[in-house]
């Protein structure tokens, strides 16, 4: 009875989950990680992504559900010592911690078992790409000064100040918000961005080996804020965790 | 009553063996939920390979320059070490291509690379476990539109519960360091 109802619980929050996910895509795009030398254009397949990232209270519900994830059982190889370090206690959510705010201090590990958990993946980097170079009125609006400098200011912004609730930022062209302003987010394959050939390098910018043959592009070395998204993404460790770093899921389009 | 008993004698020895494990570090790449197969199509999960020490790294089959030389250092280590320290050691190298790596890659990977001896664990793994042994052990890999992959070098050195005990990308010569650790955690006797 009781596992029926864990079932039952759990088919209806996936489907409130799943309400929350929008199409996104297909489309052809310039991304300013081409995946190979002279490939300037890409292609990115039809995606579902979350809205909004996934709050406190969405991945205490998962903690709830999956013991092993509680930050006081949660082994070190997946997820550091700071993992939750600001909700009150391993089921608590406690004053630090709003209900509506993006959870952070959430490993690479982490992020991914919860989207698995919800029949869902991590978006990868060329989905979160794509579906971020959107403002509200454009599918792609890296080319517009004003957007741009928009989304500069707030790294520019001391990190001090408490996050704000998710979605509370105008949603873009395609209904998802918070993809800038926010919180970073864990991609599946954030590791797969800047080879190095050695981790040791990845601290030097200069030194990292940037993909194989390939370079960033160099038609958009202007587009600062992803660039610096994906220095910061490939400075990770799968099990490292940050007060600024969350993450939203993304699902195979049916 | 038979049934029950049978029950009861089955949670006892899960029990005993329970106890008799000491628990996993919380840092043991073995907390990993991964399962291996090798070039010869055994199975194992990755922590069946607790109880001596491991040297690992990651490769894709078709590679034709860097990982052969992994592969070569990787060789070499081994060779600097002991008879004895050899025996302790358990050599593992595992493919981020399970797309392409079948069992006959890997046995073309093992015979072209002279890893042939039984001692050495070839194998490769499905999705997600490729992408997640990978994160924990800070290899980077990324496939390229022509085929094959840019990736990092690093060979990992695992104590015997499984915790990384020193890294190194260092291709050109034995990593002095690395070398070090590897003798010193070999020089512990291991139960057979």
């Amino acid at each position: 009875m009781r596992t029926q109802l864990t079932a039952l619980l759990v088919l209806v929050a996936s489907v409130a989950a799943g309400a929350e996910r929008v199409a996104i895509g297909p489309g052809k795009f310039e991304s300013v990680l081409p995946p190979g030398p002279g490939i300037t254009s890409m292609d990115v397949r039809r995606f579902l992504l979350d809205r909004k990232p996934v709050t406190n209270a969405q991945f205490l519900g998962f903690v709830r559900a999956h013991a092993q994830w509680r930050r006081d059982l949660a082994p070190q190889l997946l997820a550091d010592s700071q993992y939750l370090a600001h909700w009150r206690g391993p089921l608590d959510l406690g004053p630090a911690a709003g209900s509506s705010q993006p959870v952070t201090h959430v490993s690479w590990f982490a992020a991914k078992a919860y989207c698995e958990a919800q029949g869902a993946r991590l978006p990868n980097w060329y989905e979160w790409e794509y579906a971020a170079a959107a403002s509200e009125t454009s599918p792609d609006a890296r080319r517009d000064p004003a957007w741009r400098q928009r989304i500069l200011d707030w790294y520019a912004r001391p990190s001090t100040a408490g996050l704000a609730d998710v979605g509370g930022a105008p949603a873009n062209y395609y209904g998802v918000s918070d993809l800038h302003g926010l919180v970073w987010e864990w991609v599946l394959d954030y590791n797969a961005l800047l080879v190095s050939n050695d981790s040791r390098e990845q601290g030097g910018a200069d030194r990292a080996k940037f993909c194989g043959e390939g370079a960033l592009s160099a038609k958009d070395r202007e587009n600062y804020a992803v660039l610096m998204r994906i220095a910061f993404l490939s400075s990770l460790e799968a099990n490292y965790t940050t007060a600024n770093l969350g993450f939203r899921c993304a699902a195979e389009a049916k | 009553m038979k049934y029950l008993s049978a029950l009861l004698l089955l949670i006892l020895m899960g029990t005993s063996i329970a106890a008799n494990a000491p628990a996993l570090p919380g840092d043991s790449l073995y907390q990993l939920q991964a399962r291996l197969t090798a070039r010869d199509g055994s199975r194992l999960r990755l922590d069946q390979l607790r109880g001596r020490p491991v040297l690992i790294s990651m490769f894709y089959a078709s590679c034709g320059g860097v990982c052969p030389a992994v592969a070569f250092n990787m060789r070499r280590m081994e060779a600097a070490l002991t008879a004895e320290q050899r025996q302790n050691l358990r050599p593992v190298i595992v493919s981020f291509d399970p797309v392409h790596d079948d069992r006959a890659a890997l046995g073309k990977f093992a015979r072209d690379n002279k890893l042939e001896d039984p001692r050495w664990i070839v194998a490769r793994t499905a999705e997600p476990s490729v992408r997640e042994l990978a994160a924990a052990l800070r290899f980077r890999y990324r496939e390229l539109p022509g085929g094959g992959f840019s990736h990092s070098t690093i060979i990992t050195v695992l104590d015997a519960d499984g915790v990384v005990r020193a890294r190194t990308s260092e291709l050109a010569v034995l990593d002095p360091e690395f070398m070090r650790v590897l003798s010193a955690i070999t020089s512990t006797k291991v139960q057979p």
